[in-house]
């Protein structure tokens, strides 16, 4: 299957990861990579925890993966999800698509992004101050995430 | 046969704990009367689990709603909005 998906504890390395995407998609004529990091919102932020439910988590992100493969003619697209403990500054999320042409990877990346913040069964916390919080996802996030449905409305 | 009841995210901290191995008793055989159940003595767990933004799966399928049908043996996983990425 052209979609990968792992959910980890391990570290992650986007550049190493940037590097094995590409080698596994020589033909495509566009890759388009992404890599979020852990913000440190003006120094408050201490720790980020992050859970998921195992099995169930990689397939519903692998079926939004096979989907995007469907709608942009991917050559291939993998998502890599950072689980458990990190500290600001730290590779949380990868996400690679490859393509023939440029438009459709990085909109197929977008729309996985989009995906991961508001409709992933991953749960994150927030440790700020010295204070847990359950983070939510922001009006905006569920606005960019509505954007790629013709409803207008987040899908779960 | 023992059911296995799962929480997520907030809901965690709220249930005391990510687990929970259980018996359902007979009358307990809707999403709804499992929360009632579960949450018996904890009417902030109740309402908690009760929100409409948390979402259950039943054997790792999303329920369409809090009077689907259970049976015994199931794992039943109550998950609070997701916020990944």
């Amino acid at each position: 299957m052209n979609v990968v998906v792992r959910i980890s504890t391990e570290s992650l390395d986007p550049v190493a990861e940037a590097r094995a995407f590409a080698s596994d998609h020589r033909r495509s004529g566009a890759i388009v990579t992404f890599t979020g990091q852990v913000r440190d919102e003006g120094g408050t932020v201490e720790e980020l925890s992050l859970e998921h439910y195992p099995n169930f988590t990689e397939e519903k992100i692998r079926e939004r993966g096979a989907e995007a493969v469907r709608r942009w003619s991917l050559d291939g697209a993998w998502v890599i999800h950072r689980v458990g403990k990190l500290i600001p500054g730290e590779p949380i999320v990868f996400v690679a698509a490859g393509a023939a042409h440029r438009r459709a990877a990085f909109a197929a990346v977008d729309f996985l992004m989009d995906y991961l913040k508001t409709s992933a069964p991953l749960w994150k916390k927030e440790i700020s101050n010295g204070e847990p919080q359950w983070i939510e996802p922001r009006a905006e996030d569920y606005a960019d995430a509505a954007r790629w449905n013709p409803t207008g409305s987040v899908r779960s | 046969m023992t059911t296995r009841i799962l929480f997520f995210g907030a809901l965690r901290d709220k249930a005391g704990g990510g687990e929970r191995s259980v018996e359902l008793p007979p009358d307990v055989r809707t999403i709804s009367a499992l929360i009632d159940w579960l949450a018996d003595d904890d009417p902030a767990l109740k309402a908690a689990l009760r929100a409409p933004s948390v979402r259950v799966a039943v054997d790792r399928s999303i329920a369409a709603g809090r009077d689907e049908r259970l049976s015994p043996g199931k794992e039943i996983a109550f998950m609070p909005p997701f916020s990944g990425g």
